[in-house]
């Protein structure tokens, strides 16, 4: 093993810690040791996060294990973002995500927003209690992929199908891959609704995203 | 000691003397058969009123009740190692496979037919990597053995199969020698084998109040060679006893009595388990049920009563009288398993078990392993601490935020929640996407998945050899 993947493999382990300030640490290690950022990210974190993945699909590992692997992840990308050369890929895509009108459940959401992250999408994360014309505006201003609605309540569900209406009045609707979830959504009112996915659990919901947007990443 | 930190008294203490005075009283006017003359000699020594003629002993109170006090609370149940030694009686409980099914669920078609021995080796190598599982009783009984030396078969079965502790139900007191010599074959020293017993035996008494010959010399051949007994007393109420729980519950607790004295005055502090049983009978067809929640409801009065006289209690639990792994089985093992653990049971028998005992399921035995999984996560209780209660992350996380990511999470998700293994807890949709199936299909699947996998845990040739010899030489002696 040479000097380099020992590093590689450092800023990779540091990851399985679960700790924020480790990954710092190790991944400017990395950079002082003359590794390219680029190379930082897809060798060492990425490669960290699917060491995570792997004993989370073995079932040796939990959601808990996988959200905090993504969020000291993060930490790492961080600290490389500004060293990123201009035009490189920084995410496989872009999610606006929020709790529709009415509802301010917030930890389904906040559970598929770590795994999205965690996956590699840049995720615009709107909180709770959105209205239909601040999810239709951040699409219009932020172009995303996807559009995340999330839903706890039945009372709050017609709320999905009034953002997507809005959308297509707007002309938006064909310039964004729509996806929905939540306990009480099921499989046919997504289509009935005329939503691209939905997301039965969270997990689901990161692999099905993943997909629209055609990519293989993790 | 009571050993259920949650106390679940369905008798107060007045209740349990007043069952235990009403024993003693009938032990003295009325008395027990013993139907054995070294038996009944013994407790005439001992001051007892013996009419031989008869085979009636009379005892009065203080000799019972000075007798059954030199039986200790605690005691340790060998196992092949250390590892799996049974600590009986010291707070939580253990749990065990019962003696004697004679048929068995077949593994690839589901089918109920006659059990065979290699039926009882797949089910000990099973039982062997079930963590939740502690001991066995003899198992399976199987068919394709000589029947006069099937007990001796099966427990050589066990104890080359599974490393775990093994209570056998000697057919007669000719099976005696081979326990004494499978005894002395699998413990180190004669310290070892008083300390750590690897084999022990079920004695009943014969309900109403007698012991009969084969049960009186089982007991007095067991006592002289210090293998641990657990005494079973089956009171059959409406048949053997009368149909009330406490009248039951009371003859019953008499035999019990009985019995014990006769063991503490042939050894002093052998290890004994208070295994009485109420078994009721089926009022419609006159068979005996062990799943009416009556047997939960006595079995909870037995652990009082046994604690009352200073005994380590083993409880009826786990058992369904159905005939297939459906919801009957699945409720009837579960209520009728933790209103005894509730009450402080020291073991829990039953597990793999349907149809009244009569037949062992392996995927019963899988399910069982998860449902002691459950009420073991129960009897742990709460733990309140300024860990656990984590003012600080909570002070520290706020309004509006979330706990998943946290460290705090992390350490606390593994200690503070059982993780089942075939209990099925996802979306719909992933559900349908790992096949659609129930936990029979899952249990199954798990056990087939260990018996492929998992060898008989290897003993030393010399000590199998051992082992086979005294099969064969019981065998031997019965066909001369």
């Amino acid at each position: 093993m040479t000097d380099s993947e020992r590093a590689l493999q450092k800023v990779a382990d540091s990851v399985l810690s679960f700790e924020p300030d480790n990954v710092v640490a190790s991944t400017r290690e990395a950079l002082e040791a003359g590794i390219e950022p680029m190379r930082v990210i897809e060798e060492g974190l990425a490669k960290g996060l699917r060491m995570v993945g792997e004993q989370y699909e073995k079932g040796d590992f939990f959601l808990t294990e996988l959200i905090a692997g993504a969020n000291a992840m993060k930490a790492g990308f961080d600290t490389l973002r500004p060293l990123i050369p201009k035009g490189a890929k920084k995410s496989i895509g872009r999610v606006v995500i929020g709790t529709v009108k009415g509802d301010i459940h917030d930890l389904g959401k906040q559970i598929v927003t770590s795994l999205l992250e965690a996956s590699g999408f840049d995720v615009i994360d709107l909180g709770v209690d959105v209205s239909s014309s601040v999810f239709v505006g951040k699409v219009k201003e932020l172009s995303p992929e996807i559009l995340g609605m999330s839903v706890l309540l039945t009372t709050s569900m017609p709320e999905m199908k009034t953002v997507i209406q809005e959308l297509k009045q707007d002309g938006l609707r064909d310039k964004v891959k729509i996806m929905v979830g939540g306990a009480v959504v099921t499989d046919n009112y997504a289509k009935e609704i005329g939503a691209d996915a939905y997301g039965a659990d969270a997990v689901d919901g990161a692999h099905k995203a993943t997909r629209l947007v055609g990519s293989n990443s993790v | 000691m009571n050993t259920s930190k949650f106390g679940f008294q369905v008798l107060t203490d007045e209740e349990v003397h007043e069952i235990h005075v009403a024993s003693l009283d009938l032990l003295h006017r009325c008395g027990m058969a013993v139907h054995e003359a070294k038996g009944l000699k013994l407790l005439r020594d001992a001051g007892a009123e013996v009419d031989f003629d008869k085979r009636i002993a009379k005892l009065p109170p203080r000799l019972v009740e000075d007798g059954i006090k030199k039986a200790p609370r605690e005691f340790i149940l060998g196992g092949r190692t250390t590892d799996h030694d049974v600590h009986v009686g010291h707070g939580k409980a253990a749990f065990r496979v019962p003696a004697g099914p004679t048929y068995f669920i077949d593994k690839e078609s589901g089918t109920w037919r006659e059990a065979t021995k290699k039926d009882l080796e797949d089910s000990a190598r099973l039982l062997n990597a079930l963590n939740e599982i502690d001991y066995t009783g003899c198992m399976i009984l199987p068919s394709d053995a000589p029947p006069e030396t099937r007990d001796i078969h099966a427990t050589e079965v066990l104890l080359e199969n599974t490393e775990k502790h093994v209570t056998t139900v000697p057919f007669t007191s000719r099976s005696l020698n081979s326990l004494v010599r499978f005894s002395k074959l699998l413990s180190k020293d004669e310290s070892d084998r008083r300390n750590r017993p690897r084999l022990s035996v079920f004695v009943a008494p014969t309900s109403p109040l007698q012991l009969s010959e084969e049960a009186t010399k089982l007991l007095i051949g067991c006592a002289e060679n210090g293998i641990p007994i657990n005494m079973v007393s089956m009171a059959v109420p409406g048949g053997t006893t009368p149909a009330t729980l406490a009248g039951s519950l009371m003859l019953s607790h008499a035999e019990m009595m009985t019995g014990i004295l006769m063991a503490q005055i042939v050894q002093p502090g052998l290890p004994i388990v208070y295994g009485s049983r109420v078994t009721p009978l089926n009022p419609r067809s006159g068979v005996t049920t062990l799943g009416a929640i009556e047997v939960g409801l006595a079995s909870a009065a037995l652990a009082r009563i046994g604690h009352h006289v200073g005994l380590p209690v083993d409880s009826h639990g786990l058992n369904t009288d159905s005939k297939v792994l459906d919801q009957q089985s699945g409720f009837e093992r579960s209520l009728n398993a933790v209103i005894p653990l509730l009450a402080g049971a020291d073991i829990i028998s039953g597990c793999g078990e349907i149809e009244s005992h009569l037949t062992l399921s392996l995927e019963q035995l899988v399910i069982d392993n998860e449902i002691i999984g459950m009420m073991r996560r129960v009897m742990r209780g709460i733990e309140v601490s300024a860990e656990t209660l984590a003012s600080d992350v909570i002070a520290r996380i706020g309004p509006g935020g979330y706990f998943l990511p946290e460290k705090h999470t992390r350490e606390h998700f593994r200690k503070e929640y059982f993780i089942p293994s075939i209990i099925e807890r996802d979306s719909r949709t992933m559900w349908a996407k790992m096949g659609s199936t129930d936990i029979v299909k899952r249990a199954r699947d798990k056990a087939k998945g260990i018996l492929e996998k998992q060898e008989a845990p290897p003993y030393d040739k010399d000590t199998i050899c051992g082992l086979r010899q005294v099969v064969d030489d019981a065998q031997e002696a019965n066909c001369t």
